[in-house]
């Protein structure tokens, strides 16, 4: 199949960054859940700040809780999950029922977290489907188009995530040199200024004090999505 | 089958795995559902079936005819088989349509026909569907996963395998593309068929794309890619026919394709179904199908219609006053099974509001005997027990008329309703036909 309309390909990029999103901040919740069970309270304010969303929380707990399952906070996993939900959803033709099938388990799996049915021990099985979804598109999605423009938006999202949040600073130059191999087999056009400054950066990015100008350029390295 | 029946939770996990949901608006709001799926099929017989499929076949080309004749030389009112006003008052009868000729002369390249079986086995239509009957998905998806879960079922039965839906509706997109690519055209994600209109871009390997992804230039439909434009030539579209073309049809449609009639006019690219099968499908019309068959085909009519009398003559008119109570009465403007009211439910003081409806517009309505049709074992939460059930059966057109295999079996959840549709509460089964 070569035909791939714009916004199916803006759909595939944020159908990548949503599930890199989801799967990081779940990695970074679990510590989070886990340390406050008997441990110091978690900085979610720092966290908020990081992130540049806006702090409604009222205590770990409370934070932990609804920004892990509440539907009504946009920048909830929950929500996030649905968000690739809502891009996923529209791609059926092009990533096949099978490859879609993770992203619907997940999806099912944080409602019945959300609803009680099931404790938190599902997000384990969120992952379990995120990686599932990433080892199918990589084994059964042969338009290379398609393929790197997820894995692009799901590198974006990782690289961004690490920025924003000293995510595994330590793999940021690796994640770099990554995006720029699959930016060469995806066709949304790129911001050439930034790629440049990225490309300058990736041997030793330096985020500490390089933040500002690898947010820009992540953020706006693809002008059209 | 009780290897299906004892797993049908799990079945029901699996068909949830792969999105099988249908939307519903309440309140504004758009909510997806599951579709609720139970495990024991209805079972047609190799004999039964070969008389259904031959009846379906002679209605859906009985049906065509009617199509080409009503928007090309209407010699069905000329010959006053079907009065017409019948016709011309009909919202389904789209003016723009007059004098259009489709690729192929076929109009209803898709047909759902809606049937019910009495308790002494002879089928009724009850209702046909030509403008975007939908359904066929949810046999198919399940069938598969049917199997999966029992094969020893299907390899002790002789079921007609259904799987070959996709490529008999690739079929039928080849047969009338005009040159270029087929693409499935939804209304969008928040279309209560959106699953079926996704899949079936899948199954068949089309395109499938909204509103922004086709353009008309130069009467000529094309699909805007990153890369490069490309021509379509058929278009399976899953967008009503007023909302398809705002320069011809509702001009505050946000989810059609401008121009796109401007190019069907022109024989460049097909649509499927036609514009304007409304009027094929009107409930009123509905009376006149078996009266087609013999007008068109001279043959007699090998399926039934529910006894069925329009208040609009005076003979009927005069027989439905006469056993409102006995009568369902049906509006012909609504759809979904919203409409259907059995009269004998209704008090006394309801019943003469509903007289007095048909009195005032009798057009408006049809009155059909009830039909007791039968019920099928159904597996519920509170335990089996039988509900009534009807089958939409899909009719392809293409070179040749080709009833699938299979059919959409919907059943009621509620002891004794008739209604069945997914959008009242049903639920639906697989329709397996026996080879032998």
């Amino acid at each position: 199949m070569d035909s791939l309309a714009i916004n199916k390909l803006d759909r595939l990029f944020w159908l990548g960054r949503y599930t890199s999103r989801v799967m990081i901040e779940i990695d970074i919740l679990e510590k989070v859940y886990d340390q406050i069970i008997d441990g110091p309270d978690y900085d979610y304010v720092d966290f908020c700040q990081k992130l540049e969303i806006p702090n409604v929380y009222t205590s770990s707990e409370d934070f932990t809780r609804r920004f892990i399952l509440d539907k009504e906070d946009p920048y909830s996993i929950i929500s996030n999950m649905n968000c690739a939900y809502d891009n996923a959803i529209m791609l059926r033709d092009t990533i096949s029922s099978g490859a879609l099938s993770y992203i619907e388990m997940a999806t099912n799996t944080m409602e019945a977290m959300a609803e009680g049915r099931i404790t938190l021990l599902g997000l384990d099985d969120v992952v379990d489907d995120l990686y599932a979804f990433s080892g199918r598109i990589d084994e059964t999605l042969l338009e290379s188009s398609s393929r790197y423009t997820l894995k692009c938006g799901s590198i974006v999202e990782t690289i961004d995530m690490s920025i924003r949040l000293n995510y595994r600073l330590d793999e940021l130059s690796d994640k770099l040199t990554m995006l720029n191999y699959r930016m060469q087999h995806m066709p949304l056009r790129r911001d050439g200024k930034r790629l440049t400054i990225l490309l300058d950066l990736a041997p030793n990015p330096d985020p500490v004090h390089n933040r500002f100008i690898l947010l820009d350029c992540i953020e706006g390295l693809f002008p059209d999505v | 089958m009780d290897s299906l029946a004892s797993h049908v939770a799990l079945i029901n996990d699996q068909l949830a795995r792969y999105g099988v949901k249908f939307g519903v608006y309440k309140n504004g709001v758009f909510n997806e559902r599951l579709f609720p799926f139970d495990s024991i099929a209805r079972v047609i017989d190799a004999d039964d079936w070969a008389g259904i499929e031959r009846g379906l076949s002679q209605r859906v080309d009985a049906l065509n005819a009617f199509l080409k004749d009503v928007y090309g030389n209407r010699e069905i009112i000329k010959d006053g088989v079907i009065p017409e006003d019948f016709v011309f008052s009909s919202p389904g009868y789209l003016t723009p349509c007059v004098g259009i000729t489709p690729p192929k002369d076929i109009y209803s390249h898709i047909s759902g026909i809606d049937m019910v079986q009495s308790r002494d086995g002879d089928w009724f239509v009850l209702e046909d569907n030509l403008r975007i009957p939908s359904g066929a998905s949810y046999p198919l998806i399940s069938r598969g996963i049917c199997r999966k879960c029992s094969p020893d079922t299907f390899r002790k039965n002789k079921i007609v395998d259904n799987r070959n839906y996709g490529a008999m509706l690739r079929e039928v997109m080849d047969n009338v593309n005009c040159g270029g690519i087929n693409v499935v055209f939804t209304p969008g994600r928040y279309n209560a068929a959106y699953f079926e209109h996704a899949y079936l871009a899948e199954q068949t390997g089309a395109v499938l794309a909204e509103a922004g992804d086709l353009y008309v230039e130069d009467e000529r439909v094309y699909y805007r890619s990153y890369e490069r434009s490309q021509r379509v030539g058929a278009i399976y579209r899953r967008v009503s026919d007023e909302y398809l073309d705002p320069t011809t049809f509702l001009p505050e449609s946000v989810i059609g394709i401008p121009n796109v009639m401007s190019a069907y006019r022109a024989g460049n690219v097909a649509i499927i179904n036609a514009p304007g099968n409304g009027i094929a499908d009107d409930k009123g019309i509905y009376y006149f199908v078996p009266k087609m068959v013999e007008y068109y085909l001279g043959e007699k009519p090998l399926l039934h219609n529910a006894p069925t009398y329009l208040p609009f003559y005076p003979d009927d008119y005069k027989y439905v006053m006469e056993n409102f109570e006995k009568l369902v009465i049906k509006d012909t403007a609504e759809a979904g099974g919203c409409g259907v009211v059995f009269a004998s439910s209704l008090s006394e003081e309801e019943q003469k509001t509903l007289r007095d409806k048909v009195s005032a517009n009798p057009r408006r309505w049809i009155a059909q005997e009830i039909i007791d049709f039968t019920e099928l074992p159904v597996h519920l939460p509170e335990g089996d027990a039988m509900r009534k059930a009807d089958l939409r059966a899909f009719v392809l057109t293409g070179k040749e008329t080709k009833v699938w295999p299979s059919g959409l079996t919907r059943y009621s959840t509620i002891a004794g309703n008739a209604i069945v549709n997914s959008s009242q509460g049903g639920g639906f089964k697989d329709t397996w036909i026996l080879s032998q």
